[in-house]
């Protein structure tokens, strides 16, 4: 299947002039393509210029540098009330001076539709953010959350081609949070609109996208699904940003290709699935792998393995933490799960172990 | 960005309060606020309640001296029931008024407009340059309107120097449209700060999220931004169109014998006619004509919840 982008940026970047004479690269310059139909999340920390892209899409600042296409047509300097995209704003930016109905029909009346299709389709687009009965309440009478959703049933209600939403969670307490995620991603398929959705928390980028846009300091480091985002990192800033990861420095000593790539950390060898990412014998790399991807044994002396000495023990209930040293200063971090008879941990400070893993889950970065 | 801190409302009551409360502690908390409201409340009472209460004690007093100053009478208000002279006049006041008020927000609201959201970095600078004039002399002010609008002045010369005109126009001075020049000259710096303020505060997010959902500029002006600086459209026509009610400096100045106002006849009454009761009575009819509007605009305001009562 061929996927049509709905969204495309090719070289798009984006430079503020500060009031001091300095520029800031929000954007650098980035291609990207959002598809149709798709839950897309920009993810990344504070500052990394997610709200620049996005307002980039909605046309509330223009490239530096770019071309911006949406469906298909050039979007430069076409005007925010021209797009055929709608924004859910991260203070919701709801009109106080208007009710519910008048705040959510604001669109609509701009277009002037008719009166009875207004009605109906304000209605319809209050029923699916479970807001019915809501109408004549003011903004400031409102709380957090109900704010959310008027604030989405009012971008929603025009069926825009692409909804755009920035950190629209960001101000719930965590349990709220939970719910809406799960109603967003619901929601979202049920209407069918492509969703571009800016946050900076991992949790949730994993658990609603369909593809992850990760950034760093106005980069686009990485485009992928939540697994490959999660399992198949590029970048080591991205291993770290999404999820716990050990890294691993080391020095490649040989490669079987297909096969495996030999590196040795320190006096130890740790064998890594061989993907073609351009490394050679004697390249200096990393090697990036979830502390839940290990796991620890009584010791075996098969030169292969990896020998370590249990240098810390954290039960958490679920899952026992232990940080363990290899021979040469680094340390791993091991997640281990208490289930059947590992119920408590069962490796102490001082324990020799060695610690094993699928060739499969370790991977090795070179930035 | 813009510099807020100058300009924001007052601090309410309840921030004020904590710095104090904590050096007053010992005393009963009731008591603190009797001790805290007591320097304000003898003020209003030394220069409004009392002026007030010996104002409609006059009202009803045959004459202000002598033996007609013991005896109860509704002359006073009979006189200006009966006289259509007065209300004529009073009439004419709130008109003049209304314009006015109405003629300073229009002109005014460009300039708060601009000041607030495209002054940029010299918004300080052009709030000072709209604010001094103020500063300066009223009467200096209103005098100069008779150098510009007199037979002999600014425009009629160059109007004659254009070959517009071939006689001076007597009409520009001493006339109604003089008084109510001058007036909207010298209101529109009270008139645009309070609807500048009420611009500074309707946050840019709105505009933008108008923008989004299909509005043109024009249309978030009128969807957004009216809307929302109305409580500082009505704080200004309140604040022009009260005190011009009772005006009488600047129609005695430009107004000649077609242009007084209410206040010049209550000056009259208590300078020259003397009588201080019928003074009286028409500054009590125009205070309740004022207040009128006042409580109006007061509850539609709690209603609305226009001035950020139950609003964000
Ligand atoms: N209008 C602006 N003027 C100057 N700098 C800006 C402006 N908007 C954003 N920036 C800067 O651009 C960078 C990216 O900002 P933003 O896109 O808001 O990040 P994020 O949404 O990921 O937190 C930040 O360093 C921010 O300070
Ligand atoms: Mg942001």
């Amino acid at each position: 299947m061929v996927n049509k982008n709905i969204i495309e940026f090719s070289g798009v970047s984006k430079q503020f002039r500060e009031r001091s004479g300095e520029t800031v690269n929000a954007l650098q310059p980035s291609n990207l393509g959002v598809h149709e139909g798709e839950f897309f999340t920009l993810l990344g920390p504070s500052g990394c210029g997610k709200t620049t892209a996005l307002r980039l899409m909605a046309g509330f600042i223009q490239p530096t540098a770019g071309e911006i296409k949406i469906e298909g047509k050039t979007m430069n300097n076409v005007p925010p009330y021209r797009r055929p995209v709608n924004m859910v704003f991260q203070d919701y930016a709801l009109f106080p001076h208007l009710n519910v109905f008048e705040n959510v029909a604001f669109g609509l009346k701009i277009k002037r539709m008719h009166k009875d299709e207004i009605r109906q389709r304000v209605y319809q687009s209050l029923e699916i953010v479970q807001l019915s009965g809501f109408e004549t309440r003011r903004p400031g009478q409102l709380s957090g959350g109900q704010k959310q959703r008027v604030a989405l049933a009012r971008a929603l209600v025009n069926q825009p081609a692409v909804l755009l939403l920035d950190e629209p969670l960001g101000a719930l307490d965590l349990k709220l949070r939970r719910a809406m995620q799960l109603e967003l991603k619901a929601l979202q398929q049920q209407v069918g609109i492509t969703f571009v959705y800016v946050t900076h928390d991992q949790e949730e980028a994993l658990t609603m996208s369909d593809r992850i846009a990760v950034m760093s300091q106005g980069q686009i480091l990485q485009v992928d699904t939540p697994i490959n985002i999660y399992e198949r990192p590029t970048t080591r800033f991205v291993a770290d940003f999404v999820g716990e990861t050990n890294f691993l420095n080391g020095k490649i000593e040989h490669i079987i290709p297909g096969e495996l790539v030999k590196v040795m950390i320190g006096s130890n060898p740790v064998e890594v699935r061989h993907r073609s990412n351009g490394v050679r014998p004697g390249d200096q790399v990393t090697v990036a792998i979830r502390p839940e991807k290990l796991t620890l044994m009584p010791p075996v002396s098969r030169s292969e393995k990896l020998m370590a000495t249990v240098a810390e023990v954290t039960y958490l209930g679920t899952d026992t933490r232990y940080i363990v040293e290899i021979p040469g200063g680094e340390k791993a971090a091991v997640r281990v799960q208490n289930t059947g008879i590992n119920h408590a941990p069962i490796f102490h400070v001082g324990d020799q172990v060695t610690v094993s893993y699928d060739l499969d889950d370790a991977q090795i970065l070179t930035s | 960005m813009r510099d807020e801190t100058s300009l924001n409302p007052p601090v309410s009551i309840k921030d004020g309060r904590g710095g104090i409360e904590k050096k007053l502690t010992g005393i009963p908390r009731k008591s603190q606020l009797a001790l805290l409201v007591a320097p304000s409340a003898l003020w209003l009472i030394i220069l409004l309640v009392l002026p007030l209460i010996t104002m409609i004690g006059l009202s009803f007093q045959k004459s202000a001296f002598g033996p007609g100053s013991d005896v109860f009478t509704f002359a006073s208000y009979l006189n200006f029931w009966q006289n259509s002279a007065y209300q004529g006049l009073l009439g004419k006041s709130l008109w003049i008024s209304l314009v006015v008020a109405v003629m300073s927000i229009v002109l005014a609201y460009p300039v708060a407009y601009f000041l607030a959201f495209h002054a940029g970095d010299k918004q300080g600078m052009l709030l000072n340059i709209l604010i001094i004039p103020a500063w300066t002399s009223f009467l200096l002010r209103v005098l100069a309107w008779r150098l510009i609008l007199g037979s002999n002045g600014l425009l009629n010369t160059f109007l004659i120097w254009l070959g517009v005109i071939q006689e001076p126009i007597s009409g520009l001075f001493y006339s109604v449209n003089a008084v109510i020049i001058t007036l909207v000259y010298i209101w529109i710096p009270f008139a645009a700060l309070p609807i500048y303020v009420a611009l500074l505060r309707i946050e840019p997010g709105l505009l933008e999220a108008a923008s989004d959902l299909g509005a043109r500029p024009w249309q978030g002006f009128f969807k957004v931004t009216l809307p929302l600086s109305i409580p500082g459209v009505l704080a200004a026509f309140l604040y022009v169109f009260i005190p011009t009610v009772g005006e009488y400096v600047t129609p005695a100045l430009v107004g000649g014998p077609n242009g007084l106002m209410i206040g010049n006849i209550i000056w009259d009454q208590f300078m020259r006619g003397l009588d201080w009761p019928m003074g009286a009575t028409l500054s009590l009819i125009v205070m309740l004509i004022v207040l009128l509007p006042l409580m109006f605009i007061a509850k539609a305001a709690q209603q609305t919840g226009l001035f950020g009562g139950k609003s964000e």
